[in-house]
């Protein structure tokens, strides 16, 4: 999954909640969402909330590229191992003298 | 166990026929591509094993040049083993390593696309040799020189093709390690991963070690080929017999690779339908390990005949009969699972427990190959050709159908006909033995390998193992009608869980599995993993 892959969270925040960047893919269907009172809470409430679910966002995507960065240097270095098997199987017959 | 897994299903993530499958970076396309050619390459593979049995029905030559026949049989081995085991396991593992740890997919995704790619070329490269003047490479898929360099010019492509198909392994083994080491979800720790994880990270390991080596074997025979080196060419102070301990070096350890994810995809479905946690999980991780390490202290037991000291037979006899102690753990855990389980025989248990029987028949014979003194009778002969075919396609082909079985509905959304699925199994696993064990009979009789024509006295047996030939190739028909049916056209959705006893996060996401997985880690419950929080 590259870094622009629909985000999904899983967080409810009821509707209009949505803050940019984190799309939300399911329906909302959150037991705030449902409350009475869901609909009539204060706009600085609904702002933390979406605030709260934008650091979520962030920080697993930061996350995951913390994860890809780590799975690029294991790359690197098995590559470097496979690539250290191929030479060392052009010169083995020189080094280990098998007897037959 | 809590997951966060919401679907965004195929039908909503827009791309053009083109971007998806030839443009995907996502793991479970990519592993639907290893499959669909994997599927391709076991009829191109199992045509020619069915002119190769069509030219064995009788003695005498019926339908072919003998060379021709050296063509098929090398090329049948190429196309088996880097055109369908390898790869099918590999799209086993694109499809379920990054829903089995909770990632959102494979950690390196371009890199996974082109290892992809990298096959229908190499493919290409070399079933195009069949075409070329002096045919296709003749001298068996070991490609021993000197016999090798006989051939025609095509032995060019058949190194070229060799070492793309090298490089795609590679490649796929590294992701697959990069995935397993860094993209589990938090709390998954490595001995918590399923089984099928675990062989995976162990069977790339072993790509990483032995690829390297045969691209290296096959890179002297290029260079004495074309570029006038006397590598292998023992009138000029080269030696031909370091080409098959090099070869072996790499040939041995392939032979796991072939097996070790089937040993994960068994301790996947036993548990499930014993309903029961895996009887020694750790003791199966470890035996998993012990097989590879020893892997590759084995090889030159593929080469007892060429003459070689005392010691160095002793060693690698007692060290080949060494592997029946972790291999037997696995069987015996197997079976330990299933004691006491409540058994159901859906299809893919039915696969599984003819796995284990038809895999320990291949093994046993495998141990008796294992004397020296036994093994320069069976050299060469169709009791090997038994063994390997009783491990390759009792073992490793008949755990990729268990597998397919066993997922395709988490793949598909839909349920498969049981009784195609079931006429498919039972028709498989007895045209499997017409067709294997009389080649016991025909080794032990004497009978040798590689040959298009043979004694009178071997007609009989020839003749059955042809007609099981001929069976078990038609019946995998049913196989991708079976596919075919539940993909496009079965109207029985599934459920999430699918089976009635299933651990793991795989099962915890809907039917058809989405396009992303896990966007947000899932949390993990000890007691929902397939091998749980019981211990033995």
């Amino acid at each position: 999954m590259t870094r622009s892959a629909t985000m999904t969270v899983d967080v409810d925040v009821g509707h209009g909640g949505a803050p940019e960047g984190a799309h939300h893919d399911a329906p909302s269907t959150g037991a705030d969402a449902r409350a009475p009172g869901a609909q009539r809470g204060d706009g600085i409430e609904r702002d933390d909330r979406a605030q709260a679910m934008q650091d979520r966002a962030d920080a697993a995507l930061e996350e995951l590229d913390q994860r890809k960065a780590g799975a690029r240097r294991t790359a690197w270095i098995i590559a470097a191992i496979a690539a250290a098997f191929f030479i060392a199987s052009l010169f083995q017959g020189h080094f280990a003298h098998i007897p037959h | 166990m809590s997951t966060t897994a919401q679907a965004v299903p195929y039908e909503e993530h827009h791309q053009s026929f083109f971007e998806r499958w030839f443009m995907s970076t996502n793991h479970k396309d990519i592993g639907t591509l290893y499959l669909c050619f994997s599927c391709l390459m076991l009829f191109v593979g199992g045509s020619f094993a069915m002119l190769i049995r069509a030219e064995l029905f009788e003695p005498g030559m019926q339908l072919m040049q003998p060379y021709f026949f050296n063509e098929l049989t090398s090329m049948h081995g190429l196309v088996m083993i880097f055109g369908v085991i390898m790869p099918s396991f590999v799209g086993l593992a694109n499809w379920m390593i990054p829903m089995q740890i909770g990632a959102p997919d494979m950690a390196l995704p371009r890199l996974n696309n082109l290892s992809f790619w990298i096959l229908p070329f190499a493919f290409i490269l070399l079933l195009s040799t069949f075409f070329m003047p002096g045919g296709a490479p003749a001298a068996g898929w070991t490609m021993y020189p000197p016999l090798v360099l006989q051939g025609g010019e095509s032995i060019a492509f058949l190194i070229f093709s060799i070492h793309l198909l090298g490089i795609s392994s590679v490649l796929g083994s590294i992701n697959i390690i990069a995935t397993v080491l860094n993209m589990r979800a938090p709390g998954m720790d490595l001995l918590k991963m399923p089984m099928f994880c675990w062989s995976w990270l162990i069977t790339s390991f072993l790509v990483i070690a032995v690829m390297p080596v045969l691209s290296g074997a096959v890179t002297m025979v290029l260079f004495d080929r074309f570029f006038g080196t006397n590598f292998f060419n023992a009138a000029a102070g080269g030696d031909p017999v370091m080409y098959q301990h090099v070869f072996w070096f790499f040939g041995h350890p392939e032979v796991y690779i072939m097996i070790l994810p089937a040993f994960g995809i068994i301790s996947e479905i036993v548990p499930t339908f014993s309903r029961k946690p895996l009887f020694g999980y750790k003791a199966m991780v470890f035996a998993i390990a012990c097989i590879a390490f020893l892997s590759f202290l084995v090889w030159a037991h593929h080469m007892f005949t060429v003459g070689m000291p005392l010691g160095g037979e002793v060693f690698f006899m007692f060290a080949t009969m060494l592997i029946a102690v972790p291999t037997g753990v696995k069987i015996f855990n197997w079976v330990a699972t299933m004691w006491n389980g409540s058994l159901s025989f859906e299809v893919p248990m039915l696969w599984a427990c003819a796995f284990i029987v038809l895999f320990s028949i291949g093994g046993f014979s495998g141990v008796m190959m294992a004397l020296v003194p036994a093994d320069f009778q069976y050299y060469g002969t169709y009791f090997i050709v038994a063994h390997f075919h009783y491990v390759l396609v009792g073992g490793a082909l008949f755990s990729i159908l268990g597998a397919v079985y066993f997922w395709l509905p988490k793949w598909s959304g839909h349920m498969y006909s049981n009784f195609w699925a079931k006429l498919h199994f039972w028709s498989s696993a007895i045209s499997v033995n017409v067709l294997f064990f009389p080649q016991q009979f025909l080794g032990f009789a004497g009978m040798p390998r590689r040959i298009p024509d043979y004694n009178v006295a071997f007609a009989d047996w020839n003749m059955v193992s042809s007609i099981g030939g001929f069976w078990f190739g038609a019946t995998q028909l049913i196989f991708v009608g079976v596919v075919i049916h539940t993909v496009f056209f079965s109207k029985a959705k599934a459920t999430a869980r699918v089976w009635e006893h299933t651990y793991g996060l795989e099962w915890d996401i809907p039917s058809p599995a989405p396009h992303h997985s896990f966007t947000v880690p899932p949390v993990i419950d000890d007691s929902q993993l397939a091998h749980g929080t019981l211990t033995h």
